[in-house]
């Protein structure tokens, strides 16, 4: 075992990573935004892949455009979910189950809309980033992991820019504190949500596109890298962005290791073992302030 | 009227299998019957506890495939491997209760998950215990009951999970009747009230932990020697969802809720089978839609609509959030 290799392991656990978070701030900002666990947004991940896929496989659109169109489509899509379902639900009172098992539905509905679409088989997506490894020092690093930590990173910055110094995301952060009281100060809480979701799909479905070059593009995609996600988020603590980045990025290092060092057998069970041992010390996620007992 | 409506039901449940002779629906009934059984459990969890459980189908799982490996490898008799299985999935069900005291919410839902995918996950792949996804086949059925009362195989496995049903909802409805039931209901409501009036919310909600996990593990047993075949495909995150549906659209926290999510829930593919490749956009379709218009569940939905025609506007849906 050479420290190589480890370095190697490391930054394609990194890349992995990086997907992890993409998804697991969407379920953050959604969570922050409206209480709910949205199942659904798992199913943005895979619509974002398969959409990427029509536009650069088969109509031929350079990649970089498919990524910015699949991601337009995926933040409409968020916005039109909360506008015509959670919206209902939320005007109902609708409990914490009834939400969940709501987006459960539309995330069956999603599947299965894209299987009479798109088939039940998966395909193959052209590798764009180039299949040649780069050699740094030794270490050989696949480009398309490069590529992925570079997007995610700059997506990350810019949300926390967005999120910090704009006008607009302050009044986005104050709704998630505090309904009542940011739309006593003018923000129109309504429009804030409408944003988040847009937001967070949006970086649900930059994730499905970069993961589909790594992976073949099916309808079950999002079920087992979103669960996943979800975990990460929750292991992060559900109400914190950093937490979910760090989450994410754990999840997908630690899942690369044990798969390398270990066994590749049980590498889908690793970042729920993680979740289980993050909650028994600490309740409420890694960066939680919420779910605290007292 | 409830007991009218009661004596119905008891009366369809008890003479279906010998008025409908077809197999396939005395199959389908059986099915419905094992996963009543299971969903009541999670319906004491979730629905009385309001502990938000996704990982009910790890103890299913638990349970069949106990009761498979005692009988199929170590030659036990059916009867002693089920009560062996009852034990393994309720000490399961302790071990996953004591540190979900501690959790709420959404980090217990996704603790469950997380879970039943490890427990998937260990079954797929531990092959010198489980035979890993090729699944233990073979499972022998108890004893010789069918020829007995003269009636076919899936007569009889209905009848018996008819008996177990009955058992199961029994004991739970025992509990809730009780001042534990009372205390479980405080705990779902506001757990810090709860504590705060004098309750133990810590053994209550282990309690139903492990009263939940043992009549899912009771499903278990039912299904591995009724199906004679268990495989990790039966016991996903999917299932997990597939049970939590059962018990919200048939309406949580009632007595008869699980039964009727499990009957709609397991008759509505085979109703839109027209559809075809529709059916399961549909299914999805229609999850989305109850939970739109009956938010309390089919049982709860007679009662609600009174409610709101004796209070008008007034009336404000009593809902358990998940975060608050």
């Amino acid at each position: 075992m050479t420290l190589e290799f480890l370095v190697q392991q490391v930054v394609s656990g990194l890349a992995m990573g990086c997907t992890y978070a993409l998804i697991a701030l969407g379920h953050v900002l959604i969570w922050n935004a409206m209480r709910i666990l949205n199942f659904a947004h798992n199913e943005v991940v895979m619509i974002g892949a398969f959409l990427g896929l029509t536009f650069h496989v088969l109509l031929g659109l350079p990649y970089w455009l498919s990524v910015f169109l699949a991601c337009a489509c995926g933040s409409l899509f968020g916005v039109a979910l909360r506008r015509s379902v959670y919206h209902y639900l939320r005007r109902l009172q609708a409990s914490g189950e009834n939400f969940l098992i709501a987006s459960i539905g539309v995330s069956v509905f999603l599947i299965n809309l894209a299987t009479i679409i798109w088939g039940a088989f998966g395909f193959g997506f052209p590798d764009v980033f180039g299949g040649k490894p780069i050699s740094l020092l030794g270490v050989r690093i696949l480009p398309r992991s490069l590529w992925i930590l570079g997007v995610g990173a700059s997506l990350v910055l810019l949300l926390h820019w967005f999120l910090s110094r704009t006008k607009l995301g302050t009044g986005l952060r104050a709704v998630a504190q505090d309904k009542e009281t940011a739309s006593i100060m003018g923000v129109d809480v309504d429009a804030a949500d409408a944003l988040t979701f847009a937001i967070a799909s949006a970086l649900g479905a930059v994730a499905g596109v970069l993961l589909a070059p790594a992976f073949l593009v099916t309808t079950d995609m999002g079920q087992s890298v979103g669960l996943k996600a979800f975990a990460a988020a929750v292991a992060g603590g559900l109400d914190s962005l950093p937490g979910a980045v760090v989450g994410g990025l754990t999840v997908g290092v630690i899942e690369n290791l044990s798969c390398a060092l270990v066994s590749s057998k049980y590498k889908d069970a690793v970042a729920f073992v993680l979740l289980l041992l993050v909650l028994l010390v600490k309740p409420s996620g890694l960066f939680g302030k919420e779910g605290r007992r007292r | 009227m409830t007991r009218v409506f009661s004596l119905l039901a008891t009366l369809v449940l008890l003479t279906f299998p010998l008025v409908v002779r077809h197999t396939y629906y005395v199959h389908l009934g059986v099915m419905i019957l094992i996963s009543a059984i299971a969903c009541s459990g999670l319906n004491l969890v979730t629905g009385y506890a309001g502990q938000l459980s996704l990982g009910h189908a790890a103890f299913v799982a638990l349970g069949a495939y106990s009761s498979a490996l005692l009988t199929t490898e170590l030659g036990w008799s059916v009867g002693l491997s089920f009560l062996a299985s009852l034990a393994i999935t309720t000490a399961f069900g302790l071990v996953i209760g004591v540190p979900s005291f501690r959790l709420r919410g959404p980090y217990l839902a996704l603790a469950t998950a997380g879970f039943g995918e490890i427990v998937r996950v260990v079954i797929t792949n531990w092959e010198g215990l489980t035979h890993g996804s090729r699944g233990v086949t073979d499972i022998p059925a108890p004893g010789p009951l069918a020829p007995l009362v003269g009636l076919a195989r899936e007569q009889a496995w209905y009848y018996v999970c008819l008996l177990c049903f009955a058992l199961v909802i029994t004991a739970i409805q025992r509990i809730i009747r009780s001042h534990v039931g009372r205390d479980l209901v405080a705990v779902r409501d506001s757990d810090r009230v709860a504590e705060a009036l004098g309750i133990n919310t810590f053994a209550c909600k282990l309690l139903a932990f492990s009263m939940s996990a043992l009549a899912g593990g009771w499903a278990g047993v039912l299904y591995s020697h009724y199906m004679e075949y268990v495989s990790p495909d039966a016991f996903t995150f999917g299932e997990s969802v597939a049970f939590l549906s059962m018990v919200v659209v048939g309406g949580k926290g009632t007595v008869w809720g699980p039964l009727v999510g499990a009957i709609v829930l397991t008759v509505l593919p085979d109703l839109l089978s027209f559809l075809q490749d529709f059916k399961m956009l549909f299914h999805g379709l229609l999850l989305v839609l109850a939970m739109m218009f009956l938010p309390g569940g089919i049982v709860d939905t007679p009662g609600q609509l009174l409610l709101r025609r004796s209070r008008r506007s007034t009336d404000e849906p009593v809902g358990v959030g998940t975060g608050d």
